[in-house]
């Protein structure tokens, strides 16, 4: 994803949109003034969770300006967890499978390796068949659903086995939610892809050796890294409507509600944003630091153009 | 003598081969199970769906990377079994079988947040706006609400009695928590430490694990942290201290740091102070605002310690 330095006057511009949107809502806003040109990230905060998303995309340009008619669309959601604050909201994933119609596509599935229980207890499941689209899920037992993908810019992570039906879709739009990850403290964008390795490669991130493990949490992060330099999404569009900031990624923990949607096209950039959504300087995350190391995007917050509205 | 040693060389090809451990298996399992309050236990919670049992690395499969910091601390197995009432409302709980009840009490802890408030359940129980932790010898028990009604908050509690009621053994906190000032330590601040990874979600010194973390505690004190950190000997607190302070010295996260004999101090980015002393077998850190005197709170510690 390419950086903009903005220059004085198109901060000021810019700025004040972004005021006065925040401020009054979007509809007394003209829309020349949310211009899509340069936008990084559309952060739009509302209690209806389906307008919020199809706002956000429509910031950064419209859904056909990355989902070309007839083609097929993977989405992946989070469906984790049940608790509370865990999964992506069923409404998010809905608004992305309409606007995926909207644009044309001619095939739209939600993917992922988890059994077809977690889909169903997140509500997602239902939402996939209300509005006719595939759930494509591999079987997490069968490493042969799986394939082999070298990661030549790995510096740990030397190959992924990445779900096989994944490279029969055109585009992928990652659907995380935004949650604190106990972990590496921060599960965002850039660790949603692990939805789309094979449990058995995503397992040896977290694990090494049981004793003296002195770069544990370094390493997984460096992974995450990896990962994300074999897997691009198309778009981002992130939940951060209601997360757990604490005891992730399955919790129980503590509730944050800021009622935002996010989207971009640069996982590193919404991550680095969405870190200070916990409270975190995005310099304490690693994972950020190691993907910026990669090339992967944008991790310094005063060079990221944001819009963020209110509707 | 032969026949001995032939029963010898036998023995262990019986006990490991993958039937006996089938059927070792099995039987844990059945074990953990058998916890599973039933709808006349619950006050009209029932068991929706079946049960997920999972045990050992299978634990990542079930909740993922939050396996983790279960395995760091010692995990055997666990059971997920979702409940729901006549109207729909649900409830998920979770028994976790650690290796231990220092395993038990450690995860409990890390898991307890500083809000709530304490239930009497378990040995320990701790209850939040939507759900509760409780410790019970090998055991943590996990109940979560999926709305924040009134009923489904009584369902929580009810769930758990029930639960409760079925675990028999009980066991004593780590010696390591006694060692902690009673005197204004928060009854929440109490995280009993068994590696890094429960470290780095307290206080992020380093990712990597620069003190050799094996156990330790943490205390929360209105002005100041502490924490404690205890080796097998004398020897390698020296070799882990020595680590720490290499690494320490030269981080750009902290700053400010002096040298002095067996302690060194440094400053974090928020300018909070933190000194590190090596002590015989353990490594004590106090961690606090400017106005902490660190050397004072140590000293104490020390005499705790070994008086």
């Amino acid at each position: 994803m390419r950086s903009k330095e903005i220059n004085r006057r198109e901060f000021i511009r810019k700025s004040t949109a972004i005021g006065v949107g925040s401020v009054l809502g979007t509809r007394l806003v003209p829309d020349l003034m949310l211009s899509n040109e340069g936008v990084d990230l559309a952060v739009v905060k509302g209690t209806n969770y389906v307008d919020s998303t199809k706002k956000a995309v429509e910031i950064l340009g419209g859904i056909e300006k990355f989902i070309p008619r007839n083609s097929k669309v993977a989405l992946l959601p989070n469906p984790q967890s049940n608790n509370p604050g865990t999964y992506t909201k069923p409404e998010i994933v809905r608004a992305a499978i309409q606007m995926c119609k909207q644009a044309g596509a001619k095939e739209i599935a939600c993917l992922g390796w988890l059994t077809e229980r977690f889909w169903i207890n997140t509500g997602i499941k239902k939402v996939v068949d209300s509005e006719g689209i595939n759930l494509v899920l591999a079987d997490h037992t069968d490493e042969s659903q799986f394939t082999l993908i070298p990661v030549p810019k790995g510096i740990i992570l030397k190959e992924a086995r990445i779900m096989k039906r994944f490279y029969e879709y055109d585009m992928l739009i990652n659907m995380n939610i935004l949650k604190e990850h106990s972990g590496n403290n921060l599960s965002g964008a850039l660790k949603n892809l692990m939805g789309l390795n094979s449990p058995v490669s995503n397992q040896t991130f977290h694990k090494r050796d049981w004793t003296m493990i002195r770069e544990d949490v370094g390493y997984l992060d460096q992974c995450i890294a990896d990962l994300n330099t074999v897997i691009h999404p198309t778009l981002c569009i992130i939940d951060a409507t209601e997360f757990i900031i604490t005891h992730g990624p399955d919790g129980p923990g503590k509730l944050m509600k800021p009622q935002k949607v996010i989207a971009g096209t640069d996982p590193l950039a919404i991550d680095t944003y969405c870190s200070t959504l916990l409270g975190y300087d995005s310099e304490d995350i690693m994972v950020l630091k190691k993907a910026s190391e990669h090339g992967i995007g944008e991790m310094h917050l005063n060079r990221i153009i944001i819009i963020e509205v209110e509707i | 003598m032969k026949r001995f040693f032939k029963i010898l060389l036998i023995l262990p090809l019986i006990m490991f081969s993958p039937v006996i451990l089938k059927a070792i298996n099995q039987d844990l399992k059945l074990k953990i199970l058998e916890l599973l309050p039933c709808a006349r236990e619950t006050g009209g919670w029932y068991p929706e769906g079946e049960a997920e049992v999972a045990a050992g690395n299978d634990l990542f499969l079930l909740i993922d990377g939050g396996a983790a910091i279960y395995q760091e601390y010692g995990f055997k197995q666990t059971v997920h079994q979702t409940y729901h009432d006549q109207n729909g409302k649900s409830i998920n709980l979770e028994i976790y079988e650690m290796n231990s009840p220092e395993s038990a009490y450690g995860i409990y802890t890390f898991k307890r947040s500083e809000e709530g408030k304490p239930v009497n359940l378990g040995q320990e129980g701790w209850l939040e706006s939507y759900y509760l932790n409780f410790w019970k010898g090998n055991f943590l028990v996990t109940i979560i609400g999926l709305d924040t009604d009134s009923i489904t908050f009584d369902g929580i509690k009810n769930i758990a009695r029930a639960v409760d009621s079925k675990l028999e053994l009980t066991s004593e906190k780590p010696h390591i928590i006694s060692c902690l000032p009673a005197e204004n330590l928060r009854v929440n601040g109490i995280i009993y430490l068994k590696g890094n990874l429960a470290l780095f979600n307290q206080y992020i010194f380093d990712s990597r694990d620069i003190f050799g973390l094996k156990e330790g505690v943490m205390g929360k004190y209105p002005d100041h942290s502490l924490f404690l950190f205890q080796y097998t000997e004398q020897n390698e607190a020296n070799k882990w201290y020595e680590f720490a302070r290499s690494n320490l010295k030269t981080s750009t996260r902290f700053t400010h740091f002096r040298d002095h004999d067996t302690q060194f101090k440094i400053n974090d980015p928020q300018n909070d102070k933190i000194y590190i002393r090596h002590y015989h077998n353990w490594i004590l850190i106090a961690l606090g605002n400017p106005d902490m005197n660190g050397n004072q709170i140590l000293n104490e510690l020390e005499r705790r310690i070994l008086p």
